[in-house]
Protein backbone atom coordinates (compact mmCIF):
# COMPACT_ATOMS: atom_id res chain seq x y z
CA UNK A 1 0.00 0.00 0.00
CA UNK A 2 1.48 3.39 -0.54
CA UNK A 3 0.47 6.12 1.04
CA UNK A 4 -0.43 9.38 -1.23
CA UNK A 5 1.03 12.16 0.60
CA UNK A 6 -1.91 13.06 2.11
CA UNK A 7 -3.49 14.58 -0.82
CA UNK A 8 -6.99 15.75 0.43
CA UNK A 9 -6.54 14.86 4.01
CA UNK A 10 -8.46 16.30 6.71
CA UNK A 11 -7.00 18.19 9.26
CA UNK A 12 -7.13 15.51 11.60
CA UNK A 13 -7.90 12.44 9.66
CA UNK A 14 -5.69 9.37 7.90
CA UNK A 15 -3.94 9.87 5.41
CA UNK A 16 -5.45 8.90 1.94
CA UNK A 17 -4.08 5.77 0.47
CA UNK A 18 -3.45 4.62 -2.52
CA UNK A 19 -4.67 1.08 -2.67
CA UNK A 20 -7.93 0.53 -1.46
CA UNK A 21 -8.14 -2.78 -1.32
CA UNK A 22 -5.84 -3.50 1.33
CA UNK A 23 -7.50 -5.26 4.48
CA UNK A 24 -7.16 -5.03 8.15
CA UNK A 25 -5.49 -1.66 8.13
CA UNK A 26 -6.44 0.88 10.32
CA UNK A 27 -5.85 4.02 8.46
CA UNK A 28 -8.88 4.85 6.44
CA UNK A 29 -8.94 3.81 3.18
CA UNK A 30 -10.45 6.86 0.84
CA UNK A 31 -10.36 5.10 -2.60
CA UNK A 32 -8.41 7.36 -4.63
CA UNK A 33 -9.86 8.53 -8.19
CA UNK A 34 -9.27 6.75 -10.77
CA UNK A 35 -5.83 7.69 -12.52
CA UNK A 36 -6.40 10.48 -14.96
CA UNK A 37 -5.43 9.55 -18.28
CA UNK A 38 -2.23 11.58 -19.62
CA UNK A 39 -3.47 14.09 -21.80
CA UNK A 40 -1.82 14.83 -25.28
CA UNK A 41 0.19 17.45 -24.53
CA UNK A 42 -0.05 20.45 -26.78
CA UNK A 43 2.57 23.12 -27.77
CA UNK A 44 3.59 24.00 -24.48
CA UNK A 45 2.84 28.10 -24.36
CA UNK A 46 5.24 31.17 -24.26
CA UNK A 47 5.55 31.73 -20.51
CA UNK A 48 6.79 34.88 -18.76
CA UNK A 49 9.81 34.00 -16.50
CA UNK A 50 11.56 35.50 -13.68
CA UNK A 51 14.50 35.05 -15.50
CA UNK A 52 15.28 33.95 -18.89
CA UNK A 53 16.67 30.69 -18.53
CA UNK A 54 20.61 30.54 -20.04
CA UNK A 55 22.07 26.94 -19.85
CA UNK A 56 25.25 28.23 -19.22
CA UNK A 57 25.81 31.28 -17.55
CA UNK A 58 28.95 30.66 -15.88
CA UNK A 59 31.22 33.46 -15.70
CA UNK A 60 34.59 32.14 -14.29
CA UNK A 61 35.09 29.25 -11.79
CA UNK A 62 36.38 30.51 -7.95
CA UNK A 63 38.74 28.20 -5.86
CA UNK A 64 36.72 26.68 -3.50
CA UNK A 65 37.59 27.58 -0.43
CA UNK A 66 39.00 24.18 1.65
CA UNK A 67 35.94 24.81 4.26
CA UNK A 68 33.35 23.59 1.86
CA UNK A 69 35.54 20.43 0.55
CA UNK A 70 33.80 17.86 3.24
CA UNK A 71 34.87 15.07 1.22
CA UNK A 72 33.61 11.59 1.85
CA UNK A 73 37.31 10.86 2.88
CA UNK A 74 36.55 12.23 5.95
CA UNK A 75 33.69 10.04 6.43
CA UNK A 76 34.46 6.26 7.36
CA UNK A 77 31.12 5.10 6.89
CA UNK A 78 30.10 4.64 2.94
CA UNK A 79 26.83 4.54 1.13
CA UNK A 80 26.81 1.16 1.25
CA UNK A 81 26.75 1.07 5.10
CA UNK A 82 23.10 2.17 4.62
CA UNK A 83 21.24 -0.60 5.09
CA UNK A 84 17.98 1.02 2.56
CA UNK A 85 19.81 2.66 0.37
CA UNK A 86 19.57 -0.03 -2.09
CA UNK A 87 15.95 0.45 -2.09
CA UNK A 88 16.48 4.52 -2.89
CA UNK A 89 15.90 4.73 -6.39
CA UNK A 90 15.63 8.25 -6.51
CA UNK A 91 18.94 9.09 -5.97
CA UNK A 92 20.78 5.59 -6.32
CA UNK A 93 22.13 4.89 -9.72
CA UNK A 94 22.14 0.70 -9.24
CA UNK A 95 18.69 0.04 -9.49
CA UNK A 96 19.64 -4.30 -9.07
CA UNK A 97 18.41 -4.34 -5.86
CA UNK A 98 14.65 -3.59 -7.35
CA UNK A 99 15.01 -5.55 -10.64
CA UNK A 100 13.78 -8.80 -9.04
CA UNK A 101 10.25 -6.93 -7.51
CA UNK A 102 7.51 -6.34 -9.34
CA UNK A 103 7.58 -2.87 -9.84
CA UNK A 104 9.47 -1.52 -12.74
CA UNK A 105 12.18 1.29 -12.07
CA UNK A 106 13.69 3.07 -14.74
CA UNK A 107 17.64 3.28 -14.96
CA UNK A 108 17.51 6.95 -14.75
CA UNK A 109 14.53 8.19 -12.86
CA UNK A 110 17.09 8.94 -9.90
CA UNK A 111 18.51 12.44 -9.84
CA UNK A 112 21.76 12.07 -10.54
CA UNK A 113 23.86 12.63 -7.28
CA UNK A 114 26.95 10.58 -7.26
CA UNK A 115 29.81 13.46 -8.60
CA UNK A 116 27.67 15.67 -6.13
CA UNK A 117 28.27 13.57 -2.99
CA UNK A 118 31.98 13.04 -3.90
CA UNK A 119 32.01 17.31 -3.54
CA UNK A 120 29.92 18.18 -0.72
CA UNK A 121 27.21 15.99 1.64
CA UNK A 122 25.74 19.30 2.99
CA UNK A 123 27.48 20.17 5.92
CA UNK A 124 27.89 23.99 7.22
CA UNK A 125 23.96 24.75 5.83
CA UNK A 126 21.05 25.06 7.85
CA UNK A 127 18.00 23.84 6.74
CA UNK A 128 14.05 24.75 7.91
CA UNK A 129 11.16 22.28 7.72
CA UNK A 130 7.66 23.53 8.50
CA UNK A 131 5.49 20.53 8.73
CA UNK A 132 2.27 19.39 10.84
CA UNK A 133 4.64 17.24 13.42
CA UNK A 134 7.65 15.44 13.88
CA UNK A 135 9.37 12.42 15.33
CA UNK A 136 12.46 14.03 16.32
CA UNK A 137 14.01 11.00 18.68
CA UNK A 138 13.75 8.81 15.15
CA UNK A 139 17.05 6.77 14.91
CA UNK A 140 17.71 8.47 11.51
CA UNK A 141 16.67 12.33 12.40
CA UNK A 142 17.60 12.92 15.59
CA UNK A 143 21.37 13.67 14.89
CA UNK A 144 20.32 15.94 12.53
CA UNK A 145 18.05 18.65 14.64
CA UNK A 146 19.38 21.47 16.18
CA UNK A 147 16.35 22.94 16.88
CA UNK A 148 12.64 22.28 17.22
CA UNK A 149 9.69 24.85 18.02
CA UNK A 150 5.83 24.74 18.04
CA UNK A 151 4.90 28.13 16.75
CA UNK A 152 1.08 27.58 17.37
CA UNK A 153 1.54 27.10 21.11
CA UNK A 154 4.97 28.75 21.21
CA UNK A 155 6.67 25.44 22.64
CA UNK A 156 9.68 23.08 21.80
CA UNK A 157 6.99 19.94 21.54
CA UNK A 158 6.61 19.33 17.83
CA UNK A 159 5.12 15.69 17.93
CA UNK A 160 2.73 14.76 16.20
CA UNK A 161 -0.65 15.16 17.03
CA UNK A 162 -2.91 12.38 16.52
CA UNK A 163 -2.28 10.75 13.07
CA UNK A 164 0.34 7.93 12.97
CA UNK A 165 2.29 8.96 10.04
CA UNK A 166 4.64 11.72 10.56
CA UNK A 167 4.38 13.83 7.59
CA UNK A 168 7.40 16.33 8.55
CA UNK A 169 9.43 13.35 9.72
CA UNK A 170 8.97 11.65 6.37
CA UNK A 171 9.90 14.75 4.51
CA UNK A 172 12.74 15.72 6.73
CA UNK A 173 14.35 12.19 6.55
CA UNK A 174 14.39 12.68 2.61
CA UNK A 175 16.44 15.77 3.12
CA UNK A 176 19.07 15.09 5.78
CA UNK A 177 19.03 11.54 7.15
CA UNK A 178 22.77 10.75 7.99
CA UNK A 179 25.22 7.95 6.71
CA UNK A 180 24.60 6.13 10.41
CA UNK A 181 24.13 2.47 9.34
CA UNK A 182 20.63 2.89 9.43
CA UNK A 183 18.05 3.55 7.32
CA UNK A 184 18.15 5.85 4.85
CA UNK A 185 20.41 8.63 3.40
CA UNK A 186 18.98 12.00 2.94
CA UNK A 187 20.29 13.98 -0.16
CA UNK A 188 22.14 16.39 2.49
CA UNK A 189 23.30 14.24 5.01
CA UNK A 190 25.32 16.33 6.70
CA UNK A 191 23.26 19.47 6.93
CA UNK A 192 21.90 20.58 9.78
CA UNK A 193 17.94 20.58 10.34
CA UNK A 194 15.63 22.97 11.70
CA UNK A 195 12.33 21.72 12.41
CA UNK A 196 8.88 23.75 12.89
CA UNK A 197 5.67 22.79 13.92
CA UNK A 198 2.79 24.84 12.53
CA UNK A 199 -0.63 23.86 11.21
CA UNK A 200 -2.91 26.31 12.67
CA UNK A 201 -4.06 27.18 9.17
CA UNK A 202 -3.80 30.90 10.53
CA UNK A 203 -2.02 33.49 8.08
CA UNK A 204 -0.10 34.96 11.33
CA UNK A 205 1.27 31.69 12.72
CA UNK A 206 2.63 30.98 9.24
CA UNK A 207 4.77 34.32 9.39
CA UNK A 208 5.66 33.48 12.33
CA UNK A 209 6.96 30.17 11.25
CA UNK A 210 9.02 31.52 8.30
CA UNK A 211 10.57 34.19 10.80
CA UNK A 212 11.27 31.29 13.35
CA UNK A 213 13.29 29.49 10.26
CA UNK A 214 14.93 33.36 9.58
CA UNK A 215 15.94 33.93 13.20
CA UNK A 216 17.70 30.43 13.18
CA UNK A 217 19.64 31.35 10.43
CA UNK A 218 18.12 28.70 7.49
CA UNK A 219 19.21 29.34 4.24
CA UNK A 220 16.64 26.99 2.92
CA UNK A 221 12.84 26.42 4.00
CA UNK A 222 10.82 23.04 2.75
CA UNK A 223 7.40 23.30 2.58
CA UNK A 224 4.93 20.21 1.28
CA UNK A 225 1.84 21.81 2.29
CA UNK A 226 -0.56 24.42 0.41
CA UNK A 227 -4.00 25.77 1.08
CA UNK A 228 -4.76 27.07 -3.11
CA UNK A 229 -5.02 30.80 -1.69
CA UNK A 230 -1.98 32.39 -0.35
CA UNK A 231 -2.90 35.45 1.17
CA UNK A 232 -0.64 38.91 -0.09
CA UNK A 233 1.07 39.06 3.75
CA UNK A 234 1.88 35.53 3.36
CA UNK A 235 3.11 36.40 -0.45
CA UNK A 236 4.97 39.48 0.84
CA UNK A 237 6.59 37.25 4.11
CA UNK A 238 7.94 34.91 1.30
CA UNK A 239 9.30 37.89 -0.41
CA UNK A 240 11.03 39.32 2.42
CA UNK A 241 12.84 36.03 2.84
CA UNK A 242 13.81 35.67 -0.78
CA UNK A 243 15.12 39.39 -0.78
CA UNK A 244 17.00 37.83 2.55
CA UNK A 245 18.37 35.67 0.98
CA UNK A 246 16.50 31.76 1.49
CA UNK A 247 15.18 29.96 -0.68
CA UNK A 248 12.15 28.66 -0.34
CA UNK A 249 10.23 25.27 -1.77
CA UNK A 250 6.53 24.66 -1.88
CA UNK A 251 5.28 21.16 -3.58
CA UNK A 252 2.78 21.79 -6.47
CA UNK A 253 0.14 19.48 -4.75
CA UNK A 254 -1.49 16.08 -6.22
CA UNK A 255 -4.96 16.59 -7.93
CA UNK A 256 -3.44 17.45 -11.55
CA UNK A 257 -5.28 20.23 -11.38
CA UNK A 258 -4.10 23.36 -13.50
CA UNK A 259 -3.03 25.64 -10.89
CA UNK A 260 -3.19 28.74 -14.02
CA UNK A 261 -7.34 28.29 -13.31
CA UNK A 262 -8.77 31.67 -12.53
CA UNK A 263 -9.58 32.29 -8.34
CA UNK A 264 -6.48 29.82 -7.38
CA UNK A 265 -3.53 30.61 -5.92
CA UNK A 266 -1.50 28.44 -4.56
CA UNK A 267 1.55 28.94 -2.56
CA UNK A 268 3.76 27.32 -4.93
CA UNK A 269 2.95 29.85 -7.98
CA UNK A 270 4.33 32.44 -5.65
CA UNK A 271 7.17 34.18 -7.71
CA UNK A 272 9.86 33.69 -4.62
CA UNK A 273 9.60 30.55 -3.98
CA UNK A 274 10.24 27.22 -6.29
CA UNK A 275 7.50 25.17 -6.97
CA UNK A 276 8.15 21.47 -7.42
CA UNK A 277 6.01 18.62 -8.69
CA UNK A 278 6.79 14.99 -8.82
CA UNK A 279 8.29 12.58 -11.60
CA UNK A 280 8.17 8.85 -10.78
CA UNK A 281 9.72 5.58 -11.45
CA UNK A 282 9.02 5.55 -15.30
CA UNK A 283 11.34 9.04 -15.42
CA UNK A 284 8.70 11.13 -16.37
CA UNK A 285 5.84 13.44 -14.54
CA UNK A 286 3.48 11.79 -12.63
CA UNK A 287 -0.46 11.52 -13.38
CA UNK A 288 -1.47 13.37 -10.32
CA UNK A 289 0.91 16.30 -10.55
CA UNK A 290 -0.29 19.69 -10.01
CA UNK A 291 1.22 22.01 -13.03
CA UNK A 292 1.17 25.62 -14.37
CA UNK A 293 2.93 27.93 -15.69
CA UNK A 294 4.60 28.86 -12.13
CA UNK A 295 5.88 25.73 -11.60
CA UNK A 296 9.36 25.01 -11.76
CA UNK A 297 11.04 21.88 -11.71
CA UNK A 298 9.90 17.99 -11.45
CA UNK A 299 11.80 16.01 -8.59
CA UNK A 300 11.18 12.30 -8.01
CA UNK A 301 7.62 11.86 -5.55
CA UNK A 302 6.45 7.81 -6.60
CA UNK A 303 4.08 7.43 -8.99
CA UNK A 304 1.28 5.71 -6.30
CA UNK A 305 -1.19 2.92 -6.65
CA UNK A 306 0.71 0.07 -7.81
CA UNK A 307 4.04 1.64 -8.00
CA UNK A 308 7.06 1.25 -5.58
CA UNK A 309 6.80 5.21 -4.17
CA UNK A 310 9.63 7.09 -2.60
CA UNK A 311 11.18 5.43 0.81
CA UNK A 312 11.87 7.52 3.98
CA UNK A 313 11.05 7.82 7.62
CA UNK A 314 8.09 6.35 9.28
CA UNK A 315 6.70 6.92 12.97
CA UNK A 316 9.57 5.35 14.95
CA UNK A 317 7.77 1.66 15.73
CA UNK A 318 4.48 2.85 14.02
CA UNK A 319 3.28 -0.95 12.78
CA UNK A 320 -0.20 0.03 11.51
CA UNK A 321 0.68 0.99 8.00
CA UNK A 322 1.76 -1.23 5.38
CA UNK A 323 3.77 1.07 3.16
CA UNK A 324 7.09 -1.23 4.19
CA UNK A 325 6.32 -3.47 0.85
CA UNK A 326 7.98 -6.48 2.71
CA UNK A 327 11.17 -4.87 2.13
CA UNK A 328 11.89 -2.33 5.24
CA UNK A 329 11.17 -2.60 8.99
CA UNK A 330 8.47 -0.26 10.75
CA UNK A 331 10.58 2.58 11.23
CA UNK A 332 10.29 3.55 7.46
CA UNK A 333 7.69 3.27 4.49
CA UNK A 334 7.33 4.12 0.69
CA UNK A 335 5.13 7.18 0.08
CA UNK A 336 4.16 8.91 -3.13
CA UNK A 337 3.26 12.47 -3.57
CA UNK A 338 5.30 16.08 -4.70
CA UNK A 339 5.11 16.43 -0.67
CA UNK A 340 8.42 14.50 -0.86
CA UNK A 341 9.43 15.67 -4.15
CA UNK A 342 10.36 19.12 -2.73
CA UNK A 343 12.59 17.64 0.39
CA UNK A 344 14.28 16.24 -2.56
CA UNK A 345 14.64 20.02 -3.89
CA UNK A 346 15.44 21.28 -0.63
CA UNK A 347 18.18 18.40 0.05
CA UNK A 348 20.38 19.69 -3.47
CA UNK A 349 19.51 23.24 -2.72
CA UNK A 350 21.01 22.64 0.36
CA UNK A 351 24.06 20.83 -1.61
CA UNK A 352 24.18 23.93 -3.96
CA UNK A 353 24.59 26.64 -0.52
CA UNK A 354 27.08 24.43 0.92
CA UNK A 355 29.77 24.89 -2.57
CA UNK A 356 28.51 28.28 -2.68
CA UNK A 357 26.89 30.18 0.27
CA UNK A 358 26.33 33.51 -1.47
CA UNK A 359 24.14 32.21 -4.02
CA UNK A 360 20.92 34.39 -4.02
CA UNK A 361 17.63 32.74 -4.41
CA UNK A 362 17.14 34.10 -7.78
CA UNK A 363 20.64 32.42 -8.79
CA UNK A 364 19.79 29.12 -7.16
CA UNK A 365 16.83 28.86 -9.40
CA UNK A 366 18.49 29.47 -12.47
CA UNK A 367 20.91 26.92 -12.03
CA UNK A 368 17.96 24.60 -10.94
CA UNK A 369 15.61 25.16 -14.13
CA UNK A 370 19.16 25.62 -16.19
CA UNK A 371 20.44 21.86 -15.09
CA UNK A 372 17.22 19.98 -15.68
CA UNK A 373 16.59 16.40 -17.56
CA UNK A 374 14.27 17.39 -20.21
CA UNK A 375 12.12 14.15 -19.32
CA UNK A 376 9.59 12.96 -21.51
CA UNK A 377 11.63 13.77 -24.55
CA UNK A 378 13.44 17.40 -25.28
CA UNK A 379 10.88 17.76 -28.33
CA UNK A 380 8.20 18.91 -25.90
CA UNK A 381 9.95 21.94 -24.48
CA UNK A 382 9.65 25.48 -25.85
CA UNK A 383 11.91 27.50 -26.55
CA UNK A 384 12.48 28.64 -22.70
CA UNK A 385 12.94 24.66 -21.83
CA UNK A 386 9.64 24.78 -19.98
CA UNK A 387 6.59 22.92 -21.00
CA UNK A 388 3.14 22.70 -19.63
CA UNK A 389 3.32 19.43 -17.04
CA UNK A 390 6.81 19.09 -16.54
CA UNK A 391 7.80 22.40 -16.03
CA UNK A 392 11.87 22.92 -16.86
CA UNK A 393 11.90 19.05 -16.23
CA UNK A 394 13.35 16.53 -13.62
CA UNK A 395 16.28 18.06 -11.29
CA UNK A 396 19.70 16.75 -11.86
CA UNK A 397 21.71 17.21 -8.53
CA UNK A 398 24.99 16.76 -10.20
CA UNK A 399 25.03 19.40 -12.67
CA UNK A 400 23.23 21.74 -10.39
CA UNK A 401 25.62 21.35 -7.80
CA UNK A 402 28.19 21.94 -10.42
CA UNK A 403 26.59 25.04 -11.89
CA UNK A 404 26.18 26.14 -8.24
CA UNK A 405 30.12 25.92 -8.19
CA UNK A 406 30.92 27.63 -10.74
CA UNK A 407 28.47 30.38 -10.25
CA UNK A 408 29.84 33.64 -8.79
CA UNK A 409 27.51 36.38 -7.30
CA UNK A 410 28.58 39.88 -8.06
CA UNK A 411 28.18 42.05 -5.35
CA UNK A 412 26.67 45.94 -6.32
CA UNK B 1 -27.34 34.09 -26.03
CA UNK B 2 -29.44 32.65 -23.22
CA UNK B 3 -26.48 31.33 -21.51
CA UNK B 4 -24.90 34.37 -21.09
CA UNK B 5 -27.41 36.57 -20.14
CA UNK B 6 -28.09 33.19 -17.27
CA UNK B 7 -24.88 33.64 -16.23
CA UNK B 8 -25.09 37.48 -16.12
CA UNK B 9 -27.87 36.92 -13.82
CA UNK B 10 -25.86 34.67 -11.46
CA UNK B 11 -23.47 36.78 -11.34
CA UNK B 12 -25.47 39.60 -10.33
CA UNK B 13 -27.12 37.25 -7.96
CA UNK B 14 -23.14 37.34 -6.27
CA UNK B 15 -22.86 40.51 -6.25
CA UNK B 16 -25.92 41.67 -4.89
CA UNK B 17 -25.81 38.73 -2.01
CA UNK B 18 -22.18 39.01 -1.26
CA UNK B 19 -22.00 41.13 1.84
CA UNK B 20 -18.52 42.01 2.43
CA UNK B 21 -15.24 42.76 0.58
CA UNK B 22 -11.41 43.57 1.11
CA UNK B 23 -8.75 44.49 -1.06
CA UNK B 24 -5.79 42.77 -2.31
CA UNK B 25 -3.15 43.58 -4.94
CA UNK B 26 -5.35 46.36 -5.88
CA UNK B 27 -8.31 44.61 -6.41
CA UNK B 28 -11.73 43.86 -4.83
CA UNK B 29 -12.17 40.64 -3.44
CA UNK B 30 -15.94 39.87 -2.89
CA UNK B 31 -17.13 37.42 -0.42
CA UNK B 32 -19.91 36.39 1.00
CA UNK B 33 -20.15 35.12 5.05
CA UNK B 34 -21.22 30.94 5.28
CA UNK B 35 -23.85 32.02 8.35
CA UNK B 36 -24.64 28.56 8.89
CA UNK B 37 -20.87 28.11 10.25
CA UNK B 38 -21.53 30.60 12.77
CA UNK B 39 -20.83 29.40 16.15
CA UNK B 40 -21.18 31.88 18.95
CA UNK B 41 -17.95 29.72 21.32
CA UNK B 42 -15.84 29.93 17.91
CA UNK B 43 -14.03 33.42 17.60
CA UNK B 44 -13.77 32.43 14.01
CA UNK B 45 -16.04 33.53 11.18
CA UNK B 46 -16.49 31.60 7.59
CA UNK B 47 -16.59 33.67 4.43
CA UNK B 48 -16.12 32.36 0.55
CA UNK B 49 -15.41 33.75 -2.46
CA UNK B 50 -17.24 33.95 -5.76
CA UNK B 51 -14.90 31.34 -6.69
CA UNK B 52 -16.30 29.50 -3.64
CA UNK B 53 -13.25 29.49 -1.50
CA UNK B 54 -13.61 29.13 2.03
CA UNK B 55 -11.61 30.95 4.67
CA UNK B 56 -12.08 32.11 8.31
CA UNK B 57 -11.27 35.41 10.09
CA UNK B 58 -10.77 35.97 13.27
CA UNK B 59 -10.75 39.95 15.02
CA UNK B 60 -6.94 40.14 13.64
CA UNK B 61 -6.12 42.05 11.07
CA UNK B 62 -2.22 42.31 9.03
CA UNK B 63 -0.60 45.01 7.71
CA UNK B 64 2.27 46.22 5.90
CA UNK B 65 3.38 49.72 5.81
CA UNK B 66 4.55 51.94 3.31
CA UNK B 67 7.43 52.63 5.72
CA UNK B 68 8.45 49.71 7.97
CA UNK B 69 10.28 51.51 10.46
CA UNK B 70 7.84 54.11 11.35
CA UNK B 71 4.67 51.57 11.33
CA UNK B 72 3.79 51.00 15.18
CA UNK B 73 3.84 55.30 15.11
CA UNK B 74 1.04 55.05 12.26
CA UNK B 75 -1.08 52.97 13.45
CA UNK B 76 -1.16 54.55 17.00
CA UNK B 77 -2.13 57.73 15.18
CA UNK B 78 -5.03 55.63 13.32
CA UNK B 79 -6.14 54.68 17.07
CA UNK B 80 -4.86 51.50 16.85
CA UNK B 81 -3.52 50.30 20.47
CA UNK B 82 -3.30 46.69 20.31
CA UNK B 83 -0.62 46.06 17.82
CA UNK B 84 2.58 43.56 17.52
CA UNK B 85 5.06 42.96 14.81
CA UNK B 86 5.12 39.92 13.07
CA UNK B 87 8.25 40.51 11.02
CA UNK B 88 10.38 43.71 10.07
CA UNK B 89 7.36 44.50 7.39
CA UNK B 90 4.24 42.91 8.72
CA UNK B 91 2.00 43.68 11.92
CA UNK B 92 -0.78 42.27 13.33
CA UNK B 93 -3.65 44.73 14.96
CA UNK B 94 -6.23 42.95 17.27
CA UNK B 95 -9.54 45.07 16.78
CA UNK B 96 -12.65 44.65 19.46
CA UNK B 97 -15.07 43.33 17.06
CA UNK B 98 -15.00 40.43 14.32
CA UNK B 99 -18.29 42.06 13.01
CA UNK B 100 -15.82 44.98 12.02
CA UNK B 101 -13.16 43.21 10.38
CA UNK B 102 -13.87 44.01 6.75
CA UNK B 103 -14.30 47.40 7.09
CA UNK B 104 -11.49 48.36 9.19
CA UNK B 105 -9.02 46.16 6.91
CA UNK B 106 -10.67 48.46 3.86
CA UNK B 107 -9.95 51.58 5.28
CA UNK B 108 -6.51 50.76 6.37
CA UNK B 109 -6.31 49.70 3.01
CA UNK B 110 -7.22 52.83 1.73
CA UNK B 111 -4.93 54.56 3.79
CA UNK B 112 -1.66 55.96 1.71
CA UNK B 113 0.56 55.04 4.80
CA UNK B 114 -0.43 51.35 4.11
CA UNK B 115 0.97 48.68 1.78
CA UNK B 116 -1.71 45.59 2.97
CA UNK B 117 -4.58 45.45 5.18
CA UNK B 118 -6.28 41.78 5.35
CA UNK B 119 -8.19 39.59 7.95
CA UNK B 120 -5.70 37.72 9.90
CA UNK B 121 -7.04 34.89 7.12
CA UNK B 122 -7.66 31.04 8.43
CA UNK B 123 -7.46 29.24 5.75
CA UNK B 124 -7.62 25.10 5.14
CA UNK B 125 -3.83 23.72 4.38
CA UNK B 126 -3.28 20.15 3.27
CA UNK B 127 -0.20 18.07 3.70
CA UNK B 128 0.73 16.61 -0.09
Amino acid sequence: MTVLACSGCEDSTTVQVADPNTSGNEISAEAPEAPVETPEIPKAPEVSTEAPVTPDNSIEIPEIPKEYNDTPEENPLSLQDEPYYRYAWHINPDKSALTDQEYQIDKNADIHLKTAWETTRGSQVKIAIIDSGFDIHHEDLASSVIAAHDVDNNSSDVSDDDYDFSHGSACAGLIVAPINQKGIIGIAPEAQLIVIKQWSYSDADTIRGFEYAKEQGAQVINCSWGSGQVSQAVEAELKSLYDAGITVVFSSGNEHRDLDEEGYHDESEVPWVIGVSASGEDNDVTWYSNYGSQIDILAPGGDSLDSLGILTLDKMGYSGDDGQKDLVNNNYTFVSGTSFSAPIVTGVVALMYSVNPDLTPKQVREILIGTTEKVGGSELYDEDGFETYRAYGKIDADRAVAKAMKTKTIIY
Amino acid sequence: MKKIILLFLVASLFVLSADEFYYAHDKKIEVSELKERRNNADTVRYYQTREARVFGVTDEIIVQCKEAKNCLETLEDLKFNNVSRLSKVLFLIKIPNVDNIFEISRKLYENPAIVLAHPNFVKKRERR
